[in-house]
């Protein structure tokens, strides 16, 4: 019995512990985007990626393990609260950050447009 | 031929070039930390060439005008990123006050319904007891004088928000009068041929400041900025301004008028919109869930308490009394003042304590509202609570976005001491170059008239 409460108590540890590093790893894809560090980025998701499978494992796991005491419960509920609250601020930055590209891409078209149009009236050697 | 005069006039001409170049430079350097200073570069060109005998000569250089480095793609979303930044941020501010109404468990609605609960159930083992009746009736004191703090406490909250908003419509007006001047003076410069670099760095941390105050477009037209409201009312055309007013109806509430137009309900953003937002959604909405809790609850804990007898033999009266709809929970209040009208039996008989098993499943009885009156409560905070939550997360990626912003904008218009520095030695170099040449030609020249002279 005390073995068993020991294992259960080690997987709550370790899905708490990973989901602590989900909400850390989100933190640092949002510095990223911030310092515009796509490296950086693409190693956060890739992280990410990685964390969310173990969760899932993890999860699976916990739900084995019922009943859960209420301390653990608690705890869990908290990190994972925490993480939404991380995800809804990473959310509304992707959102924010895809209006820039987007204005961009039609600064761009509208640019490659205007040469287009001219292409019509004008000669290959003017154009150059 | 170009003779030594425009070798030495090139020269001359060269040196003031660099000179200007040199003092762009310096003054670049001098507001590398200058908030909202856009680097300028000179713009060199080719004075045009002399062709004398079917050769073309070279005329030397002319500084034609100094630019300013701006992206006004980065400066609109800049603009449209302190629009929501301040509107969230204000909405944190205000909300996070709403949430301190219901944040303490130990006190307020939550924690007095639990107190008057238990009050009645430590009453059903003594239902003749007068001195645990007298504790129900303080316990229910306590859970009216709560339901009222929180209802004039929410008012308070929205009066003072009230007041921020006439403040802030001031703001905005000081603003634009400031920019439609700044206006007038980069169309006059331009037209004089004038770089107005400064006065358009000026003007646009002014459009900045005016960004946190509330939504505006900007249009770049040949009078300058043309400024408008979300709705499209004009705030700054060319060099007038258009001023808002903040006008209160009959019962207090500030309104904003554009050119005659209420335009309040439009405002979204800035840190009017925040508090436009908290003013007259949020808090309504809290004061019209706390309202319900308050009336249903009265109601159905009154049906439960006529339902049984009191200690004086009468039926039971209502216990509480609270206005139905808007007000409830401000009204809310305890009818019985006798502490023998509490209605504990269900039998008639004194020691009967039958009739508080239905007072005090009134805490767990589902309400019209489809929850109990401690669900509802709960809903409440949890409702407060995720608003403030939301605008936080907004808050927080609107200030990610601004940093993102504001690191491209640096790239582009900042100041970089290093390429600065660069330029510096570029253009002594040039100078020392020019300084030389005038040196040559004048030694030239002193050959020469030393030529006459001899000759």
């Amino acid at each position: 019995m005390a073995e068993l409460d020991k294992t259960r108590q080690h997987t709550h540890g370790e899905h708490i512990a990973r989901v602590h590093a989900l909400c850390s790893e989100v933190q640092t894809s949002i510095l990223a985007l911030e310092k515009n560090n796509v490296m950086l980025l693409e190693q956060s998701l890739a992280k990410q990626e990685a964390l969310c499978n173990q969760i899932a494992i993890l999860k699976a796991k916990s739900a084995e393990a019922k009943p859960i005491d209420a301390r653990s419960a608690a705890e869990i509920r908290h990190a994972y609260m925490a993480l939404a609250q991380k995800n809804r601020t990473y959310a509304s930055l992707l959102k924010r950050s895809s209006r820039t590209v987007n204005l961009l891409a039609g600064f761009y078209r509208c640019y490659g447009a205007s040469i287009e149009n001219k292409s019509l009236d004008h000669t290959w050697s003017c154009e150059v | 031929m170009p003779g030594l005069t425009s070798t030495m006039l090139m020269s001359v001409q060269s040196l003031l070039a660099d000179q200007a170049a040199l003092q762009v430079t310096s003054n670049n350097i001098a507001n590398a930390n200058t908030p909202g200073y856009t680097r300028e570069v000179p713009d060199l060109v080719e004075t045009t060439p002399t062709v004398e005998g079917g050769i073309t000569y070279g005329a030397g250089v002319t500084l034609e005008k100094v630019q300013s480095i701006r992206d006004q793609l980065l400066d609109l979303r800049i603009s449209e990123e302190n629009q929501q930044q301040s509107g969230a941020q204000a909405q944190v501010d205000a909300l996070n006050q709403v949430q301190g109404l219901f944040s303490d468990s130990t006190q307020g609605i939550g924690a007095d319904m639990t107190a008057f609960f238990n009050s009645l159930s430590q009453l059903s083992t003594n239902p003749t007891s007068i001195p645990q009746r007298q504790a129900v009736l303080t316990d229910a004191q306590n859970l009216a004088s709560s339901f009222n703090q929180t209802s004039v406490n929410l008012s308070n909250i929205q009066s003072n928000l009230n007041l921020n908003v006439s403040q802030a419509v001031n703001q905005v007006n000081g603003l634009t009068q400031q920019i439609a001047k700044l206006n007038a003076q980069v169309a006059q410069m331009q037209q004089l041929g004038q770089e107005p670099g400064v006065i358009q760095d000026q003007e646009t941390q002014l459009v900045q400041q005016l960004s946190q105050l509330t939504d505006v477009s900007i249009i770049q037209t040949k009078d300058g900025q043309t400024i408008t409201t979300a709705n499209g009312s004009a705030l700054v055309v060319g060099g007038q301004s258009f001023a808002l007013q903040a006008s209160a109806d009959a019962s207090g509430v500030e309104h904003i008028f554009s050119q005659g137009e209420d335009i309040t309900s439009s405002i979204k953003n800035g840190k009017l919109g925040g508090l436009l937002q908290v003013r007259d959604q949020a808090i309504p909405a809290v004061l019209n869930q706390l309202d319900t809790l308050a009336s249903q609850f009265a109601a159905a804990f009154n049906t439960a308490h006529e339902a049984g007898t009191d200690l004086n033999g009468n039926a039971g009266q209502a216990f509480f009394s609270s206005a139905s709809g808007a007000g409830a929970a401000a009204s809310f209040a305890v009818v019985i003042t006798d502490p023998n009208a509490i209605a504990a039996s269900s039998d008639g008989s004194a020691g009967s304590n039958g009739n508080i098993t239905q007072l005090t499943a009134v805490q767990t009885q589902e309400l019209p509202s489809g929850a109990s009156p401690t669900d509802s409560f709960s809903n409440i905070i949890f409702n407060v609570g995720n608003l403030t939550q939301q605008a936080q997360a907004e808050s927080d990626a609107a200030t990610s976005s601004l940093n993102q912003l504001n690191d491209q904008w640096g790239a582009v218009s900042g100041v970089s001491i290093d390429e600065e520095s660069t330029n510096l030695i570029t253009y002594q170099r040039a100078f020392e170059a020019a300084a030389r040449v005038i040196s040559t030609v004048d030694q030239l020249t002193q050959t020469v008239i030393g030529m006459g002279a001899s000759g």
